[in-house]
């Protein structure tokens, strides 16, 4: 591997990793605080590249005003999902994957009668390319890393520096003794859905430009997030965070190296070594 | 309850769309002696990844049927009089196993005349079912083992990679001599390895070097880990068959986006979408064998017209040229033949010629799959112009490869 190529290995790897990490983030996050498997994450980052789609690629106002109206409202989606769906499940296990389950389908039924069967585009919101490492990236890459970055330290800051963020850990580490001490759960849970859905919608808008668009377009997303929340660390921020720069780096390096299919399975085993040592993996606290 | 309340919003959820066959047009099959229609069935991609190809496929058969079905119908001579057409289409999601359930629903529930499907696996598993239920089958696929003698009634209505491929690649070599190293990407499948050797040995005659190939699997849409290596090697022109449009769209966008400034060529695609998922700017020079482009040539702009009105724009070419044209000769052979009997209509295909929308059509191919189940056709080649396809040769198929 000639060393330009491994530069750009390494500059694609690191963007991966940052879209990774923000689609596993949110994905883990209501696992850890809620034990909330939830199978529509993929679905919610297909529903935010769509409303990318319509705001930005169709009606024509700009990105920047696309990505957070995304947010929001697949945010206050996620809102409603937890108090009129998962709320009245009592938070059982299997019922509670069910519902995700039939979110999924049901979203993404909707998506072939509003959006179609065909995969549209939209065009990256800023062009040109930026010297680094000697090498020219194209701005709208770095524009990802950034944003994925602001969001991914927005969320550390919450979990740590806030009042809010110290109720989820303590939940995550008790919930009955959170409980005992104030914490309003059903105020908490809806807070943690809005917070995984609108960084699953903020995936999704930010990613539109980079790739296709079509209904079909959430089950890759959310098999990444559950192998970096697998490698990771179940329901561990930092983990999520360290797995999908890792998962990003090895699906640029390996592919690169072996080619796609080969670098698919070699991911695979790369995971299963590491649980096999580490079997809560990275940071994990389950 | 709760539980109970969920299985109804899952089943209602899925039902619509994710079912395993999703009737897109059609009737049940009628009781009664002698033929009251002609039935043509569709087992092929309405969702997914395939979908482009298989709505272009199912607007093809209809568009035709409706054509015949203004004046009437076809005339069956069993019948004594002019027949409808109807077509009755099921969703196969381009996997195997639908496709099984699929046909097997036209065949026997629907008792269609002919079938027609899309992809290599796809056919593979229809052929033995058509085969034994006496019905043509016309396929559009790219496994080297079809058409093959052991099937028949098995046709393929599209040029293949064995006929169109050395074509592409020895008219690319005449408009750019001074591109010497090429690139390869394919699906992961049958189709897209034998691409790949289909290149090597026509590019190695031609004095052009494959410096890099790779495959890719059905859903990547990140190409980048096949993209980086391939520029490394000096690749100045990649080539793709059989990827489907969003694929193609995907693979444009960030291999421009990692500084690429080559060609790109592919097979049968279609343009404007390709083009609004890489970028118009992006996608500015995209040649591909096997889609119509402007200007539409006058035989197939009554079809264009009827295509706007019906489904509204965007035009798919896709729609009128492969499919349209590779549809016309079995319409016309049942017009012929007026009959419903697959041998006596096989026979016509085989010995016949055919007016199409590209021109002049035959089935050939005898001495490299051992039948003459293959359709022979021109075939435009399209240059991409401001998100637009347009038609700026035509060519025929090369000799067929050792």
């Amino acid at each position: 591997m000639s060393g330009e190529l491994f530069s750009q290995t390494l500059l694609v790897g690191i963007n991966l990793g940052a879209f990774y990490a923000l689609i596993a983030l949110g994905f883990t996050l209501m696992f850890g605080i809620m034990g909330v498997l939830n199978m529509a994450h993929g679905t919610i980052y297909m529903v935010g590249a769509m409303i990318a789609f319509y705001i930005y690629g169709q009606a024509g106002l700009s990105f920047f005003i696309a990505l957070p109206l995304a947010m929001l409202i697949t945010g206050l989606f996620g809102v409603l999902v937890e108090r009129f769906l998962i709320r009245p499940s009592g938070g059982e296990l299997l019922q509670v994957w069910l519902i995700t389950v039939a979110l999924w389908l049901g979203l993404q039924g909707v998506a072939y009668l509003v959006f179609g069967f065909i995969a549209r585009g939209v065009p990256p919101p800023v062009t040109g390319t930026t010297t680094v490492l000697g090498l020219g990236i194209s701005n709208y890459r770095l524009l990802i890393i950034g944003v994925a970055a602001v969001l991914i330290g927005g969320v550390y800051y919450l979990i740590h520096r806030t009042k809010i963020g110290l109720a989820m850990r303590a939940v995550e580490e008790d919930k009955i003794a959170a409980t005992i001490q104030g914490v309003n759960l059903n105020m908490l849970n809806g807070f943690v859905f809005l917070v995984g859905f609108a960084l699953a919608g903020a995936a999704g808008a930010l990613m539109a430009p980079a790739y296709s668009i079509s209904p079909t377009i959430g089950l890759t997303p959310l098999l990444k997030a559950f192998m970096i929340v697998a490698l990771g660390g179940m329901g561990s921020v930092p983990g999520a965070i360290a797995g999908g720069m890792l998962l990003g780096l090895a699906d640029s390096f390996l592919g690169v190296q072996f080619g796609m299919s080969m670098a698919y399975i070699l991911t695979w085993i790369m995971i299963i070594v590491i649980l096999i040592f580490r079997p809560k993996g990275l940071m994990g606290a389950y | 309850m709760l539980l109970m309340g969920l299985l109804l919003v899952l089943a209602l959820a899925t039902l619509p769309f994710t079912s395993a066959c999703t009737t897109e047009d059609g009737e049940d099959g009628e009781d009664g002696e002698g033929p009251t229609s002609i039935r043509m069935g569709l087992s092929t991609p309405l969702s997914g990844d395939a979908a482009a190809w298989g709505i272009a496929q199912l607007r093809a058969v209809e568009m035709l049927a409706d054509e015949y079905n203004a004046e009437g119908g076809i005339y069956i001579e069993a019948a004594g009089e002019k027949l409808l057409i109807e077509v009755i289409a099921y969703d196969d999601k381009y996997t195997p196993s639908e496709t099984t359930i699929c046909a097997t629903r036209l065949i026997e529930q629907d008792e269609v005349h002919f079938i027609h499907n899309m992809g290599e696996e796809m056919a593979t598993t229809i052929a033995p079912m058509a085969r034994e239920a006496g019905i043509i089958q016309w396929g559009t696929s790219w496994e080297l083992s079809d058409p093959n003698p052991d099937f028949p009634l098995s046709f393929s209505d599209l040029m293949r990679n064995q006929e169109m491929y050395a074509a592409l690649i020895t008219w690319f070599h005449e408009q750019h001599p001074e591109v010497t190293n090429i690139g390869s990407w394919a699906l992961n499948n049958a189709g897209g390895l034998l691409e790949h050797g289909i290149i090597e040995a026509t590019a190695g005659d031609l004095g052009m070097d494959v410096v890099f190939w790779d495959v890719f699997d059905w859903g990547t849409t990140d190409f980048t880990p096949l993209i980086l290596p391939a520029l490394d090697a000096g690749v100045e022109a990649f080539f793709s068959s059989s990827a489907p449009p969003d694929a193609v769209g995907n693979f444009i966008k960030q291999a421009r986006d990692l500084g690429f400034d080559g060609y790109f060529c592919i097979t049968m695609s279609e343009t404007h979408w390709i083009a609004e998922i890489a970028g118009y700017e992006n996608a500015e020079g995209l040649i591909d064998i096997g889609e119509i482009g402007e200007p539409i040539p006058a035989a197939a702009q009554k079809y264009a017209d009827a295509y706007l009105e019906k489904y509204g724009p965007p035009l798919s070419t896709m729609c009128l040229i492969p499919w349209l044209q590779g549809s016309q000769p079995l319409f016309q052979a049942i017009e012929r033949t007026q009959s419903l009997i697959a041998e006596v209509i096989a026979e016509e295909l085989r010995t016949g010629t055919f007016i199409t929308v590209g021109g002049e059509c035959w089935f050939g191919g005898a001495e490299f799959y051992g039948i003459d189940n293959q359709i022979q056709m021109p075939m435009p080649i399209s240059v991409c112009m401001d998100g637009v396809p347009v038609t700026v040769d035509w060519v025929v198929a090369a000799p067929y490869p050792d």
